[in-house]
């Protein structure tokens, strides 16, 4: 837990991250060895110096980890989501083989069983109409119809637990006819509040609420220790504070969905960009609090229904950019370092994205399929980037051919710092050749 | 055929997205009783520019989705009218889907408008299509293409599923339809990999990909 200083508010947004990042670079936690400690504080050094935008003591390499892990250690994703002895033996030796500059965290498998409870009804998962071997993927569909807004605007909580969880888990349908929280006013209507909450079906649904809490709690008592195992036997940081989304993603890829989305913005432009502004301190609240439990000022970032093909640069501005944009200020201000990751093509996007407004030396963007050169002639001396070896080359290319690639990457970008090493869209599928090309490549080809 | 003035602002308020208007319009000529398949003819004029703008980078997804989005509801109010329904005579067949274990769909239903926008006929499968749904449906149909869909890596497997499965089936009758894979993670690796005879990242090099392949679709 980081511990906000006194002086908080009289910090100027320099001093917040770095006393966040001070915080998180040397965590209170007992090192297998004095190597591990060593190890850990390098590494965090090095990412330090290129959030900063300081040239480090050679290029970190962070990938962006899917699924592979399970393909790596010979498992399903499916068991891994049931059996914690076999997710602690994969993500242990995962870490320890590849060794990142940065943990492999085992969190983002997630479990099985609370999905199954819930009855999760907007995801396919691993054996849950997905192949037992691959990465969930999201069912596409208008989880919040388009009458849906004044609702959503008026009381985002109230609507999400009244309408929106009833619709995407089917084991919480029922609370659908609790009452608002906001009824319980007055000692006499306490008791007229509570009624719905008797209704047997609603009974079960918080049965089943607080039976997924309690397998829940179970998963994350594994996953701990084993991350923790990995931090402090390898010397590698978690970089993963919080997580957050734009709030046009929010809004586009499990509420309205893509379809639905889209057509808002013809239809009714001003509910639209009324709900995401109403989602800002929402989706900056919820990566501080976390980032400040787990003393980590990195806020995951994925971004998804802004990418180069989705709307015209003139539609990126008006409906994507200024809430995706005031999320960033806050987690800025609060002493935070946004961590973006910008799945598919960014390339239109670049001159908008630079905003002078944006702070240099406070986020990190990763990329997928961008012109990198392009990128670094954009970003350079304003914020520090990743990303681009193709998830293509990893699965079907040779050794040589990714080594190849990182060369040239680091030989066109690198520069003086503020660059990571990584691989373009998460790693689901390769070959330990690839990975280790990619890897030890970048370790040793990114000394500067 | 010249297009009246009326039918010229028709098309241009479709190709504009001007739903409201695109839709009064027909309700008024359905009163007037315009002869239904010229409003159908006028619509499809309209998403063929909106094809062009998006091939020419004017218009991006959201545009074509409004722009399907308002096709289906003038073909929601014409279809009663006409009982027949529209003749795709001369225009390649195209069979689409997303193959097993996937079900991403975004790109695949992008390709799918832009298809029907340039006169292709699309039998959509929909996503996590099983391969031997592809070799029946293709057996039954006999597109003139098949498109499978795929996004994350793992689909790489399921495409080389389904074409060994297709090429199998295709030995025993003699014809051999050309297979394209599309998807944002593709490359000619991949499609020498699955042992596709072409591949497509984007949905427009797809459509040009198509009329490249069936210069008579347009």
């Amino acid at each position: 837990m980081f511990v906000i200083p006194k002086n908080w508010n009289k910090m100027s947004l320099k001093e917040k991250q770095a006393a966040r990042l001070q915080a998180w670079s040397s965590p209170e936690m007992a090192f297998a060895t004095p190597e591990a400690e060593k190890g850990h504080k390098q590494r965090a050094q090095m990412l330090i110096d290129v959030i900063q935008l300081k040239k480090p003591e050679r290029v970190p390499v962070i990938p962006w980890w899917g699924v592979y892990p399970a393909h790596y250690a010979g498992v399903t994703v499916q068991e891994i989501m049931y059996d914690y002895e076999k997710l602690g033996e994969t993500f242990r030796k995962f870490n320890a083989d590849f060794l990142p500059d940065a943990l492999v965290s085992c969190a983002l498998i997630g479990p099985g069983k609370t999905f199954e409870i819930l009855d999760v009804k907007n995801y396919r998962w691993p054996g849950h109409g997905t192949p037992v071997d691959t990465s969930y993927q999201c069912v596409e569909g208008e989880y919040m119809t388009a009458d849906d807004y004044d609702a959503l605007i008026t009381d985002p909580s109230n609507f999400f637990m009244r309408t929106y969880l009833p619709r995407i888990f089917g084991a919480l349908e029922p609370w659908g006819m609790l009452g608002p929280w906001t009824d319980i006013l007055e000692l006499p209507f306490v008791g007229l509040s509570l009624i719905p909450a008797g209704i047997p079906p609603v009974q079960q649904a918080f049965q089943a609420f607080l039976q997924a809490g309690q397998v829940t709690l179970e998963w994350i008592s594994a996953v701990g220790p084993i991350d923790g195992a990995s931090i402090a036997g390898l010397g590698l940081p978690d970089t993963v504070g919080g997580f957050t989304k734009a709030p046009f993603d929010i809004l586009g890829d499990t509420l309205r969905g893509t379809r639905g989305i889209m057509l808002d913005m013809y239809r009714q432009p001003d509910k639209l960009i009324a709900a995401m502004e109403r989602l800002v301190p929402i989706a900056i609240e919820m990566a501080v609090r976390n980032a400040t439990a787990k003393s980590n000022p990195m806020v995951f970032i994925p971004l998804h229904k802004g990418a180069d093909g989705f709307m015209s640069n003139k539609d990126y501005k008006k409906f994507y950019w200024p809430t995706l944009k005031a999320v960033l200020l806050g987690l800025i201000e609060a002493g935070m370092v946004p961590y973006l990751f910008a799945e598919g093509g960014y390339n239109q996007r670049l001159d908008i994205i630079t905003d002078p407004d944006i702070p240099a030396g406070h986020t990190v963007w990763s990329f997928d399929h961008s012109d990198m050169k392009e990128v670094k002639k954009k970003l350079g001396g304003w914020a520090a980037f990743c990303g681009n070896v193709p998830a293509s080359l990893l699965k079907a290319g040779t050794p040589q051919a990714v080594s190849d690639c990182v060369k040239k990457l680091i030989d066109d970008v690198a520069g003086d710092g503020g660059y990571i090493l990584a691989n373009g869209a998460v790693l689901d599928d390769s070959t330990p050749e690839n990975v280790h090309a990619m890897i030890d490549t970048g370790k040793e080809y990114g000394k500067y | 055929m010249n297009k009246t003035e009326a039918q010229q602002i028709f098309i241009q308020q479709l190709l504009d997205l001007e739903e409201d208007k695109v839709l009064a319009a027909v309700y008024a000529r359905l009163e007037q009783n315009d002869d239904p398949l010229e409003i159908i003819e006028d619509a499809q004029e309209g998403m063929r520019r909106v094809g062009d703008r998006y091939e020419q980078g004017e218009y991006f997804l959201a545009a074509l989705i409004m722009a399907a989005e308002i096709f289906r509801e003038i073909m929601d109010l014409v279809q009663p009218v006409v009982e027949t329904q529209i003749s795709s005579a001369g225009s390649g067949v195209i069979l689409l889907g997303t193959v097993q274990g996937d079900i991403h769909d975004i790109g695949k239903n992008i390709i799918s408008i832009l298809s029907t926008c340039y006169g292709f006929m699309v039998h959509d499968l929909g996503v996590d299509v099983p391969p031997e749904d592809f070799v029946t449906q293709a057996e039954e149909l006999r597109p003139d293409l098949i498109g499978l869909s795929g996004l994350i890596t793992a689909s790489f497997e399921a495409m080389a599923q389904t074409i060994a499965l297709i090429r199998q089936a295709e030995a025993q009758t003699g014809r051999r339809t050309p297979i394209i894979i599309g998807g944002s993670q593709l490359d000619e690796q991949v499609c020498e990999y699955v042992r596709a005879d072409y591949w497509v990242r984007s949905a427009i090099d797809g459509v040009l990909l198509f009329q490249r392949l069936l210069p008579a679709g347009r």
